[in-house]
């Protein structure tokens, strides 16, 4: 079953169309990736889909239930880690955690094991008593994402959940998503960060001025602009070269030497580097620097809709 | 269940900030302080007469004039009022002026000078009819020894006795508020209506931190929120009002009557008015606009409401002005129960409060279920 | 900072108005006036916070007032003087040996048994004032260092940024050079061979009469020569030539130049890729969009530029009419737009319609490969 499903969704402000008649399904498991520059109605998206806003056209399906007819069923099962700290600065972690997790009806013995759970989770297990003012930019957002869990929703939604934090603490918030993915948890994920997207994301959707305008995995993403991939190598001794025995490695296409360097054009789904270096090694050619040109997200994106994502 | 989560939440919530339960607490008690001494003169409690210091030059020649001044002196003397003959060559009305006495009086066979302190009037003019008093029956007594010297002793004698020259009724200390138990009832219906300042940001702080955010998507209603949120704020706010009227009462010695249960009852209503009225201006005004808005109509109200001096008799524009705001009807509601025992007075102050902070409430209700969010 | 000055003040406040109620009972309106004034002044100094002229001129104020009081109604309201002298050193950046004279100065207009106190709350707020004063200037000196610290970083990463720009640029031009270079090589391979066959079919016309094997022979060569230069030339010049499928492209830069001639407009036409994957109806589809976006963007951009991009993707053909207008920051959707979203949708394509610098219309459509 999908955990989301997204079917001719539109948003007007006024006039203005924020999301345009968006259609979308996220199965069971997936990390989903929203890519899309500021205002491209991400946010928007992910608002409706959390019932922050109301839906103008179109229907939102969690776990095959409409999300304004069983609201409820919905909330129950969705868990929100907002762009913004939203935690009670004057409470402590272990407060803030048990009263959002209580406010999805836990009570008792399993509102504090699931709290004391959620805290551990995100590796502030010694830090219940703490004031999060105390807390550096890392430790909030993951007192933000320990907020999101403790009630153990299907569909986690991460709106930019590592924005201005250390490198460490970013990792430890990637890996802790993984984590939390395969135990059970569908995550859908924005970010600003090209790399953050391309490492965990499953599936990845570019969104521009309301509307979903690529959607896919990375490789098929990046597909969409070539699928091919150059590798540049550098030898020195070129004329002992056999470009024959390179051409017959699989999923080589083509094989251009100029002057010092050699060309090889290749499938990009295929990794056959060990292949070629191997076949050049035993050709006795000296290699003195290698170079794979392959496209990534960022440059689909800017291809695609003509703008940085990060404007 | 979720509402009570929420309140006590909230409650847990504004216990942790420090800062304004202690102003909340501190400026009232403090206020009751500073103006019900620094302001005392205009009350004029009891305890101010039994200070009352007499500066006496006598210069009389008259045998029997002082014969019977002296026992004036005595009986006067015993009813609290201290004299002091003065010494030659101090200036009476300079030591009057310098508050140092609270009247000056010259006898001379020609009959009795008085000069009052225009600080302590009351105090003055008491001494002042005593004297006056004096001299009737002196001048009474005077014209009767020439006619039946016996009759002359009689009532020169009645006159002696004590208490004979004030007349107590007038003066029963606890039908009139004195200035500290005027201030606490003031300044806790005040701080009372403080409330709505906290009140006003219980959904926009929400908003302000982004949890409003964790709030909505979580499985409560709106509403849920809403009233977990005035009950909190209602019941902390409450419990302040409730800490200040004890501590007045207790450490100051206010007078608050012997009907502490309506007293409880019409100031709650008063918060309840107060949280339901900072709410409705939340939603009503842009957010820069709430704070100008709260506290102009809080100074406003608290000084036409008589926070800050005592507005009897306001008439005309002034007292017409005066009528809205909430603190003028509690007040005048509150000396009534505590001075006249008029337990009646309060419950239209009550029902008006309730039924006013419903309406707010029903308006900040129905605004949010309209809105996306909040 | 704020606090400490008016904890400060509050304190010696307390203690006036204390030492004013036990020493002399009854105090006269004047004096709680002047506690009314004081506190006025004292409160609208912080609030102040935003305009420092005002809240100099407030601490001054309150200076002087202090003063009056002290000479017209108490003495002992001169101990609240030296708090404002030193908030009024602080907010004036002076130097402190100067503040620590000017909280002696009142010393000698004071009577003698007040001096002591006088010493003592004056050393006190002195002790503040200096303590507040190292502090700040120290959270300045590291706010400042950060703030530098934060420039630098931004500059170095632009400069990162920049050089990685310009590397990625240089190589593009050393592989276009490097690619210009090898057709001229070819070129001028194919021209001597050329010359060559010439030469071998000169001569073998010459011979023709006297030695007719050699001629055939050379002639033999000529051709072969030749075959193999045409051969060359054909591969080399195969792209040059105008195939039928570049119509599509052709129509569109006669569009093009027919509004650089009716309009006032720059107009100019760029393409990437493998046209031949275009099939006739997805130019349909882009010539119709672009003449649509055209409209649009002579209607309400202010354009004198008008850009139109073609490019194949793998999966992909991207077709945009960019224009250097005004644009508008929330797009309204139009008739117009709607209709280029149908004809897109059609073809199974999306529409992005972008106006945050100038019109950007792009047309997304779906390739099918070897299909």
């Amino acid at each position: 079953m999908n955990v989301l499903e997204i079917r001719n969704l539109t948003k007007k402000f006024g006039d203005f169309i924020a999301v345009d008649n968006m259609n979308l399904s996220i199965s069971e498991g997936e990390i989903f990736g929203f890519l899309g520059a500021n205002g491209a109605g991400k946010s928007t998206t992910i608002n409706m889909i959390s019932s922050l806003l109301r839906i103008t056209k179109g229907e939102i399906q969690v776990l095959g239930r409409d999300i304004v007819k069983e609201n409820k069923f919905a909330k129950i099962n969705i868990g929100i880690v907002p762009q913004d700290l939203a935690i009670y600065e004057e409470m402590t972690a272990y407060e803030n955690v048990r009263f959002f997790a209580g406010l999805y009806g836990i009570r008792g013995s399993l509102l504090k094991e699931r709290t004391e759970e959620a805290l551990e989770f995100v590796g502030l297990g010694d830090k219940h008593k703490a004031l999060p003012k105390s807390f550096s930019g890392g430790m909030k957002r993951r007192l933000n994402i320990a907020c999101a869990i403790a009630h153990h929703p299907k569909l986690l939604i991460m709106d930019e959940p590592t924005v201005g934090i250390d490198p460490q603490s970013r990792n430890y918030i990637l890996n802790s998503v993984k984590k939390l993915n395969q135990m059970g948890c569908s995550v859908i994920y924005t970010s600003h960060y090209m790399e953050e997207v391309e490492e965990i994301c499953t599936r990845i959707a570019i969104v521009d001025h309301g509307k979903i305008i690529a959607e896919g995995t990375k490789d098929q993403l990046k597909s969409i602009i070539t699928d091919t991939k150059e590798t540049w190598i550098g030898v020195k001794n070129a004329e002992r070269l056999d470009l024959d025995a390179l051409k017959g490695i699989t999923g080589v296409n083509s094989v251009q030497l100029e002057e010092q360097m050699v060309k090889i054009v290749s499938r990009g789904e295929i990794n056959n580097l060990n292949w070629v270096i191997q076949q050049l090694i035993r050709d006795q050619v000296e290699i003195s620097s290698v170079e794979e040109q392959a496209p990534n997200l960022e440059t689909v994106f800017l291809t695609l809709t003509g703008r940085k994502l990060r404007d | 269940m979720n509402v009570l989560n929420i309140t006590l939440f909230e409650i847990k919530k504004s216990l942790r900030d420090k800062r304004t339960l202690l102003f909340m607490l501190a400026f009232p008690i403090v206020l009751i302080l500073i103006l019900g001494t620094a302001l005392t003169n205009a009350f004029h409690n009891v305890n101010e007469i039994g200070d009352m210091k007499l500066l006496v030059k006598n210069t009389a020649q008259n045998q029997q004039l002082q014969s019977y001044w002296n026992g004036f002196a005595q009986a006067i003397g015993q009813e609290g009022i201290e004299l002091t003959p003065a010494a030659s060559g101090i200036d009476g009305k300079k030591a009057v002026q310098d508050n140092q006495f609270t009247a000056y009086a010259e006898i001379d066979d020609n009959g009795i000078h008085f000069y009052g302190s225009s600080r302590e009037t009351i105090s003055s003019n008491i001494i002042q009819g005593m004297l006056t008093s004096f001299a009737d029956k002196y001048s009474l007594a005077a014209a009767a020894v020439k006619n039946d010297p016996e009759a002359a002793q009689i009532i020169i004698a009645g006159s002696m006795s004590t208490g004979s020259f004030v007349q107590e009724s007038s003066l029963d200390p606890d039908r009139k508020p004195g200035s500290i138990d005027y201030y606490a009832i003031v300044e806790s219906t005040m701080i009372a209506f403080y409330a709505c300042m906290s009140a006003s940001w219980l959904i926009r702080g929400e908003v302000k931190r982004k949890t409003s955010l964790r709030l909505v998507a979580a499985p409560i209603g709106k509403l849920e929120i809403f009233a977990g949120k005035v009950i909190a704020s209602t019941i902390i706010n409450f419990l302040c009002i409730l800490a200040v009227v004890l501590f007045s009462k207790y450490a100051f010695n206010a007078n608050w009557g012997h009907h502490l249960g309506s007293v409880f009852l019409l100031l709650f209503t008063v918060v309840l008015l107060a949280v339901s009225f900072g709410l409705g201006i939340a939603f009503l005004f842009k957010d820069d606009a709430v704070n100008a808005v709260m506290m102009i109509f809080v100074q406003f109200a608290s000084m036409v409401g008589g926070a800050y001096f005592p507005v009897d008799e306001a008439s005309g524009v002034f007292g017409g002005i005066a009528l809205i705001s909430p603190l003028r009807w509690a007040n005048e509601a509150l000396m009534n129960l505590i001075y006249n025992d008029d337990l009646y007075a309060v419950f239209p102050v009550i029902g008006l409060n309730t039924a006013i902070a419903a309406v707010f409430l029903a308006f900040v209700a129905f605004t949010m279920r309209k809105r996306e969010a909040f | 900072m704020e606090f400490w000055i008016i904890g400060n003040k509050a304190v010696l406040l307390f203690y006036v108005i204390f030492l004013s109620y036990s020493v002399v009972r009854g105090v006269s309106p004047w004096e709680i006036l002047a506690y009314l004034s004081y506190l006025c002044v004292n409160i609208s100094i912080p609030i102040l916070r935003k305009q420092k002229r005002f809240q100099l001129l407030g601490s001054v104020a309150s200076a002087i007032l202090v003063a009056l009081f002290a000479f017209r109604l108490n003495t002992i309201f001169i101990l609240l003087l030296s708090v404002n002298l030193y908030e009024t050193v602080l907010l004036l950046g002076g130097r402190s040996r100067f503040a620590l004279l000017l909280g002696l100065v009142p010393l000698f207009l004071i009577p003698d048994d007040e001096i002591l106190v006088y010493l003592l709350a004056t050393s006190l707020s002195f002790l503040l004032y200096y303590g507040m004063r190292v502090y700040t200037e120290k959270l300045e000196k590291i706010g400042e260092e950060k703030e530098a610290l934060r420039l630098d970083l931004q500059r170095l990463k632009q400069s990162l940024s920049m050089n990685e720009e310009y590397i990625r640029q240089s190589k593009y031009t050393i592989k276009l050079e490097e690619r210009n270079r090898l057709s001229q090589q070819i070129h001028d391979e194919v021209g001597h061979a050329m010359a060559g066959a010439l030469i071998q079919m000169e001569a073998s016309r010459r011979l023709l009469g006297a030695n007719p094997d050699k001629a055939s022979e050379l002639l033999g060569n000529a051709i072969a020569i030749s075959r193999e230069g045409l051969e060359q030339i054909r591969l080399t010049l195969k792209d040059m030539k105008p195939r039928s499928e570049e119509l599509g492209i052709h129509r569109l830069r006669l569009f093009a130049d027919e509004l650089s001639a009716n309009h006032s407009v720059n107009s100019t036409v760029t393409h990437a890729g493998d046209l031949d994957m275009i099939t006739p109806l997805q130019w349909k589809i882009i010539h119709e969009n672009a003449k649509e976006a055209v409209t649009n963007s002579l209607k309400y951009g202010g354009a004198t530029a008008i850009e139109f991009e073609i490019r194949v993707l793998n999966r992909m053909i991207q077709s945009v009419v960019a224009d250097n207008g005004r644009g508008v920051d929330k797009i309204v959707k139009g008739l117009g737009i709607v209709g280029m979203e149908e004809r897109a949708a059609s073809a199974g394509g999306t529409v992005i319609v972008d106006g945050t610098k100038g019109f950007r219309v792009t047309t997304l459509l779906p390739l099918q490969k070897g299909g």
